[in-house]
């Protein structure tokens, strides 16, 4: 038999997670790579996800000019 | 380690992911795994092999092979390929179906930029237009600083817009606080925001709280660099690739990876392709951005791919650059060499 613990969910967690995780006990939860916001739009009656695009828009910006730090 | 020439492989298949990409450069092969955001350089006999192994089984290609030093290279290749997890060995290819090679979006227009300086522009009329059109990506670029109010008011008009992402860059002012630009963001969590002409690079980290970061979707960059006017669009180097989605991919092999699906306002209001192109379509006073994005004549640049440009249709990096139409290397030949690429696709080195 495995032991679960039930874990608090972060509000960002509970924005991203599948809603199945609402109703598991488990012991840990995935990490997100990347925020995806979503926002529900009545509009078109679906959620918005918030996200970068997936290209550059633009190649304004020289990117071998910036510190490397950043 | 896998031994090709062993009796058992014979009548099998080395077979390369359906999500990797083999694209054969003047000098080398490029191998994308989209799906693992890698790139992999491999020698051009490679890529013929590649080829080779898409039709015949490995006992096949053994035998095509002139010597023992060519069957001790794809001893070697295949232990690269399945080491990287780029293929595997399948007993039936046709079970393993090659990608369509095709590409399509819900969207009239996918990503927009607007320009801006000293003429402000109606910016209702212009993210109700965009939003009929499906557009999802906005690049606001202003040359000059904005005050905080000129900010808001912009983001204002993105309520209740179904837009997934506003990047709005503008010229570095002392007047505002980072403090009041997070707020900006956490008002506003579809906005990234850049600032040029800083007197420094950084990029403001996310404060965490409860697992919620508080930048969220939206970055704030601060740039050294001067962004006087579009003249500075166009720069590709090897710091502006990064791997596409597969989506994304399958878009830069069929279409312009910069101006498919793209609509653009320069600083007068002039609709163009891209802000950097000569060719006006009519001004947003008088002009709608649908009317423009349904003309043919708008739209046949969204068809200029890399396999239609000198020097890019040998480049190995085809599948992952986006090009640039507006500076070619023969001022107004749509189809010369991007002018701002430090890459010799003939000898394979970048230019400092």
């Amino acid at each position: 038999m495995i032991e679960t613990t039930h874990l608090k969910i972060s509000e960002y967690h509970l924005r991203n997670l599948p809603i199945f995780y609402n109703y598991v006990y488990y012991n840990s939860i995935v990490n997100l790579d990347e925020y995806y916001i979503p926002e529900f739009s009545e509009k078109i009656c679906n959620y918005v996800t918030h996200m970068q695009p997936d290209k550059l828009i633009s190649r304004i910006i020289d990117f071998s000019d910036i510190n490397e730090d950043v | 380690m896998i031994t090709i020439t062993s009796k058992e492989l014979e009548n099998k298949y080395l077979y390369m992911y359906a999500d990797c990409f083999a694209v054969k450069g003047y000098t080398r092969t490029l191998i994308t795994d989209v799906s693992r955001k890698q790139m992999y350089f491999v020698d051009n006999s490679y890529y013929a092999l590649l080829q080779a192994l898409r039709e015949h089984t490995i006992g096949e290609v053994i035998a095509m092979l002139e010597s023992k030093d060519d069957l001790a290279e794809f001893e070697q290749f295949a232990e690269y390929l399945i080491t990287n997890e780029l293929g595997t060995i399948v007993h039936d290819r046709s079970l393993f179906p090659d990608m369509p090679v095709e590409w399509d979006y819900p969207a009239v227009i996918t990503n927009a930029i607007i320009d801006l300086r000293d003429e402000w522009h109606d910016f209702e009329m212009l993210f109700n237009e965009l939003e009929t059109l499906f557009c999802n990506f906005i690049q606001i670029r202003c040359y000059r600083a904005l005050s905080l109010d000129e900010i808001m008011d912009i983001l204002a008009y993105t309520e209740k817009k179904t837009f997934r992402c506003i990047q709005l860059m503008m010229a570095y002012t002392a007047g505002i606080s980072e403090d009041e630009l997070r707020a900006v963001i956490s008002r506003y969590p579809l906005v990234s925001l850049t600032i040029h002409g800083a007197p420094f690079d950084r990029q403001l980290k996310n404060e965490v709280s409860d697992g919620l970061p508080d930048l969220q979707l939206g970055t704030i960059l601060y740039l050294r660099q001067k962004i006087g006017s579009c003249q500075s669009c166009g720069v590709i180097n090897v710091k502006s690739f990064h791997i596409p989605s597969l989506s994304t991919f399958m878009e830069n092999t069929l279409y312009n990876g910069c101006l498919n699906r793209k609509i653009s306002v320069d600083e007068q209001g002039e609709i163009r392709n891209c802000p950097s192109m000569t060719r006006s379509y009519g001004n947003i006073r008088t002009a709608s951005l649908r009317a423009v994005a349904m003309q043919d004549d708008f739209r046949k640049v969204w068809d200029i791919n890399k396999n239609l440009i000198e020097g890019c249709r040998d480049c190995e990096y085809r599948g992952i650059c986006t090009d640039c139409r507006a500076y070619t290397v023969k001022d107004g030949d749509l189809y010369a060499k991007p002018a701002k690429c430090g890459y010799d696709p003939y000898t394979g080195n970048w230019l400092r």
